[in-house]
């Protein structure tokens, strides 16, 4: 390195550091017994995370972080605090439980030795955590948070907007802000309303950790349930028409479907190979399609927890899928630009039409409720309102000032909300195209991460 | 933290000028830390397919597109704009959270420090106003270093605005030859063996280089290189070369040696028993130009120079039928003939058009089913330039874009073909285009670009002119540096075995030639010849540096590309082939081929022959050099030991050898006669003792029967023919 450039480095750094020490610390650990994080983590990665890293787990067993490890595998547990004896991990590194552990390379006796102590002295948590040796680095100025996703309740008179750790309830009509849903870990990408209009589900999650859903009680605010379970952030969260399930689906790669009165899981559905962007029941409740960065839409059954089939006919990543409501028409969307539609039945589907949609990807679509009409927004900042039966664009709501990330039809069918990156909210008449309301911006937009 | 004292230390941090002051330039900034970290390359989430769901361009070549991945896709997880340290584009690469490709940069370190100032600010998209890196300075831009030493690189990249920004820690390097020289991405060079090597630097789409050159371990005295033999101004600039090396020159090679090694290179002939008597008996002191001059006359110059042409234009029935291939062969061979100058070579095929079966130059595009394949044979032959990887993508550190292909590639688009009879007719159509991306893996086509030769200028999409015209005054321009340095490379390579840029037809930027300023000097000497082939192959012949002998001394048994001495090498297989008969006596026959055709007068490497397949001669599938082989393998010598190939020809009773048993000659005659006709040398005492012995042994003495004798004077030729001696030149 150059000289001008390490004086140029060092005030920096010693900034910086200054600014990690001052974070908070997590508790002690106890004097002797080897630091996770310093220790055990480093042997981890050497001899054990090329199979056991949360991409594609062997033995559904993730080592990556002690989270990870705690949480445990198929076979349960992974280890017993305080009893390295006992501890499935060390018995089959020892070849006391098949199979032998790792499978080519032994692990070094010293290696060994350190977990042992480790657990031993009672599996204790990293003595900083990652969380908290993150220099704490504010805005420059402060921002709106972008407008993630948009949910019409089913009165069609509130409309959910999710922003970053919240959802806000606006008044559709007034564009006033009504009610404030926090205590979410992360932007929110994701949000439903239960078919009752009592709950509000909202799904994230932190980067790259771990999914969440909050389910929140739409007339009070309160956080009345979390739901965890998915790997990483939650794209997409839609209620079963009977309400009686809500299926979320992450970057995870999965599906999940749970009773969302208990929290309790029901199904995994683990077959799209890439990312799960979408996700759409069928107006009878009985199918719920899928729409992922692996190209392609899946159709499921509900009851039995099982793939119908698949639909490959997508190029790139599927962001958005939406069911007509007579149920015999799917439409799905993404980055290949196209809008595509496919008649479908128990069996498979086949291509109703396929349409050069947007100059850029297509992020979110969805169909008016008497099913003539589907809205597409792109990241060219249109949105676009097509006739189903002519196939052909009925309307451009040109001029978005950002990307139209969140996209929803009122059930009333007049009306489109978009809400855009830059935090803006518009309601649109769909059939002028004229703007009927602004939804109020956060104070100071400032959004919540203050 | 304190923005106000972040953005203050990165006003001189950050790698090259900023939009906002303080606030990091995407761009500028924040893609040359993805590149140098590794991040965005093709092992990584530069791949095609990405990794984990996550897709940057490959070295950054597509900003816009990187930013919109970065803060866009997959509703923004990469970036928080509002608790910048939890952005995934931090938490990764400091393995803060699970990251497959490790730790990449530390929380304390400037490349931290930048990213995250740069979310901090709003993560700003890359603005078109956003001033470009014209260039890389390097200092020292070159150095000569000793054994073992360290140079530390410096680099500065200029931008368009005027500034300027030391870029050395987010500079990629890499060493031209580990050998001579390793470089660590610090931007520390560390001497590790000799001669001479280019350290390439490469930041955003620039690239640089430094020369550094170790010379060898002794030292010459500087009267050694004033004594060397200067013929003409290669010398000169090998010479120099040579002494900054420490190089000392070989000797010059014997009149024996050079009229083999000339005949060799040259016409991919032996001189005859004959010839080389007549050329030793000379004692005129220009001999060896005068012959040079007379083999430059011969037929079989030309059989060697036509075959050589047809291995880089693809001549061959793979693709065109029998009459097809021969009327392109022999339109390559009349212009060898009539030593057509380069340039004018070059433009007739270009511009070709009419019935296959008579302009033969018309084939070169029936050999190539679509524009893509074309273009890309097209500037592998005549620009020593790889462009298939834009086909797919842009590649930061090529010049050429995948845009700059599909505009290229589109000079082609008309070029169509109607059959008529058993030939095909080639024209220029009045319309057709070709799409961006089309015939790409890429699943996204735009539209037809204007049809624009590399770094030319375009053509309207509508001009009504053959745009093939278009291309041939571009690619033959003096002004297109490319055009003369391909085929002064290529044929310096056949008399130096090695081209002045290694591999012949790798003509990079970042593939620097091994001696700069003699290439720059040999090709201004070509172009202002007017591209005259014959003039370049005399001027390489007659220069000291290519008549050196090939034996290494001390002070040069290193060398294995300066010119201190001739390298030796094997010969081609269809020289070796013909060689083989030659001195037999007993021609091959080729399907197909009147008898006596020798291997380099065919017109097609599709001719059955198991000894020029096993010898490696060309497919002509893709134009490249490396189609050739010329390393020794296994079946070379099994063939050679069991083959039928040349003991049929010893075996002959039409061959040399029997014509001498016949004709009463002496066990010593028929010796010197085989010795003469393959080495071009006589045996010496050791030798021929050796093979009165043999006599002795194997056949009786002087007394043996004609059967046995015959077996050992058979053996003995094979010997010879199988030899390392024969099968190099040297």
């Amino acid at each position: 390195m150059t000289a001008p450039l390490l004086l140029a480095t060092r005030p920096l750094a010693a900034v910086l550091l200054a600014a990690a020490a001052a974070g908070p610390q997590a508790a002690p650990t106890a004097p002797g017994a080897p630091d996770f994080d310093r220790v055990v983590l480093p042997i981890l990665e050497e001899h054990c995370t090329s199979c056991h890293a949360a991409a594609d787990p062997e033995g559904d067993l993730v080592m990556e972080t002690y989270e990870d490890l705690m949480r445990g595998g198929e076979h349960g547990a992974a280890l017993l605090a305080g009893n390295s004896e006992k501890s499935r991990l060390v018995m089959m590194v020892e070849g006391r439980a098949k199979p032998k552990m790792p499978p080519k390379k032994p692990l070094p006796a010293d290696a060994l030795a350190v977990i042992r102590a480790w657990i031993d002295a009672g599996a204790r948590p990293p003595a900083v955590s990652a969380a908290a040796r993150l220099p704490d680095i504010k805005p420059r100025a402060p921002r709106a948070a972008p407008a993630y996703a948009v949910a019409f309740a089913p009165d069609g008179k509130t409309l959910a907007v999710a922003g970053y750790k919240e959802v806000r309830l606006f008044d559709a009509a007034t564009g006033r802000l009504a009610r404030t849903l926090s205590g979410a870990a992360d932007a929110v990408r994701a949000v439903a309303w239960s078919p009752d209009g009592k709950t509000v589900a909202g799904a994230g999650g932190p980067p790259s950790r771990g999914g969440e859903v909050l389910l929140w009680d739409a007339s009070t605010g309160a956080a009345a349930r979390k739901i965890e379970g998915h790997r990483d952030y939650v794209y997409a969260a839609a209620f079963s028409p009977n309400g009686r399930f809500l299926a979320t689906a992450s970057y995870d790669k999965a599906i999940r479907l749970w009773y969302p009165g208990t929290g309790r899981e029901r199904a995994k559905l683990s077959e799209h190979l890439d990312a799960v962007f979408a996700l759409a029941f069928s107006p009878d409740g009985k199918w719920l399609a899928s729409g992922s960065g692996d190209r392609t839409v899946k159709l499921w059954d509900v009851a039995e927890g099982r793939r119908l089939y698949t639909l490959s006919d997508a190029l790139d990543t599927v962001y958005a899928v939406a069911f007509a409501p007579s149920g015999k028409l799917l439409a799905a969307a993404g980055a290949d630009k196209m809008l595509r539609a496919w008649d479908i039945g128990a069996d498979g589907g086949s291509l109703a039409f396929a349409l050069s949609a947007h100059e850029e990807a297509v992020v979110a679509l969805a169909f008016s409720p008497d099913g003539g009409r589907i809205v597409t927004a792109g990241a060219d900042r249109v949105v676009k309102v097509w006739d189903v039966a002519k196939r052909v664009e009925v309307r451009v709501l040109a001029d978005q000032p950002d990307w139209p990330m969140a996209m929803a039809v009122a059930p009333d069918g007049a009306r489109v909300a978009v809400g855009r990156y830059d935090g803006s909210v518009s309601v649109y008449d769909l059939a002028s195209g004229r703007v009927r309301a602004e939804l109020a911006r956060p104070a100071g937009a400032g959004g919540s991460g203050r | 933290m304190n923005p106000a004292v972040l953005a203050l230390a990165l006003g001189v941090a950050a790698p090259g000028p900023a939009a906002t002051p303080g606030v990091p330039s995407f761009r500028n900034q924040v893609i040359p830390i993805l590149t140098k970290a590794g991040c965005n390359s093709g092992a990584c989430h530069g791949a095609a397919a990405g990794k984990n769901g996550f897709k940057l361009t490959l070295r950054g070549y597509d900003p816009e597109t990187d930013y919109l991945t970065l803060t866009r896709q997959a509703a923004g997880r990469r970036t928080n704009l509002f608790e910048p340290a939890r952005s995934l584009l931090l938490l990764k690469p400091t393995r803060a959270v699970p990251h497959m490709g490790g730790k990449r940069f530390t929380v304390d370190s400037p490349e931290y420090a930048v990213i995250a100032s740069w979310i901090a600010a709003g993560a700003p998209p890359p603005r078109q106003s956003d001033p470009r890196p014209l260039r890389l300075e390097v200092q020292p831009p070159a150095r000569t270093m000793g054994d073992g030493q360290e140079l530390q690189l410096a680099v500065r990249a200029h931008y368009s605005d005027g500034t300027s920004a030391d870029v050395t820690r987010w500079a990629v390097f890499t060493s031209g030859d580990e050998t001579v020289a390793a470089v660590e991405q610090d931007g520390l060079v560390k001497a590790q063996g000799h001669g001479e090597t280019a350290i390439n630097v490469s930041f955003l789409s620039r690239v640089g280089h430094t020369r550094v050159a170790i010379p060898f371990p002794r030292q010459v005295d500087a009267a050694v290189f004033r004594a060397s033999p200067r013929h003409n101004f290669i010398d000169d600039l090998v010479l120099a070369k040579l002494q900054q090396l420490h190089l000392a020159p070989s000797a010059q090679a014997t009149d024996a040696e050079f009229i083999r090694r000339a005949y060799l290179d040259a016409a991919g002939i032996l001189p005859t028993v004959e010839e080389r008597a007549r050329f030793l008996a000379d004692a005129a002191p220009d001999k060896r130009a005068r012959l040079v001059d007379a083999l430059l006359e011969r037929p079989e110059f030309v059989d060697y120079w036509a075959y050589k042409w047809s291995d880089v234009l693809l001549v061959s029935t793979r693709k065109l039928n029998r009459k097809g291939a021969q009327a392109f062969y022999g339109w390559i061979r009349a212009s060898v003939q009539a030593n057509q100058p380069w340039d004018a070579f070059a433009r007739e095929l270009t511009t070709a058009s009419g019935r296959s079966d008579e302009q033969g130059a018309v084939n070169y595009f029936l050999i190539h089913r679509n524009p893509l394949e074309l273009a890309e044979n097209y500037t592998q032959a005549f620009l020593g330039v790889t462009i298939t990887c834009a086909r797919c993508h842009n590649h930061p550190l090529e010049k050429w874009t995948q845009q700059d292909y599909y505009g290229y590639a589109n000079l082609f688009a008309r070029v169509t073909t109607k059959t008529d009879g058993g030939a095909f007719i080639v024209s220029s159509a009045a319309a057709g285009d070709l799409s961006l991306g089309q015939g790409s893996s890429s699943p996204r086509i735009g539209k037809p670009l204007p049809p624009r030769p590399l770094d030319g200028r375009p053509l309207p999409l509508e001009a009504a002119m053959d745009r093939r015209e278009h291309l041939a005054r571009w690619l033959t321009s003096p002004a297109n540096p490319l055009f003369a340095r391909t085929v002064v490379n290529r044929v310096w390579g056949n008399f130096f075995g090695r081209g002045l840029v290694d591999p012949v037809d790798d003509l990079r930027s970042t593939n620097p030639a091994s001696n700069e300023e003699l290439f720059a000097a040999v090709t201004r000497d070509f172009v202002a010849h007017r591209f005259d082939v014959k003039h370049l192959v005399r001027t390489i012949m007659n220069s000291a540096a290519y008549q050196r002998s090939s034996v290494a001394t001390a002070l040069n048994v290193d060398d294995e590309k300066y010119g201190s001495r001739y390298l030796a090498r094997r010969l081609p297989a269809e020289v070796i082939l013909d060689a083989f008969s030659q001195v037999t006596g007993v021609p091959e026959t080729f399907d197909g081929y009147r008898p006596g055709t020798r291997a380099l007068q065919l017109a097609d490497t599709r001719v059955k022959s198991y000894f020029l397949t096993a010898f490696g001669r060309p497919e002509r599938a893709a134009t490249s050099s490396g189609e050739r082989q010329q390393d020794p393998t296994l079946t070379q010598a099994l063939h050679a030991i069991n083959g039928d190939t040349l003991n049929r020809k010893l075996m002959s009773p039409d061959g040399t050898l029997a014509r001498l048993v016949a004709q009463g000659a002496s066990d010593e005659a028929v010796v010197r006669a085989l010795y003469l006709g393959a080495l071009s040398r006589e045996p010496n005492a050791e030798e021929l003792k050796a093979l009165a012995d043999a006599m002795a042994r194997e056949a009786g003495g002087p007394a043996a029967s004609p059967d046995n004798r015959r077996v050992v004077l058979e053996d003995l030729a094979w010997a010879l023919l199988t030899s390392k001696e024969f099968l190099f030149n040297h």
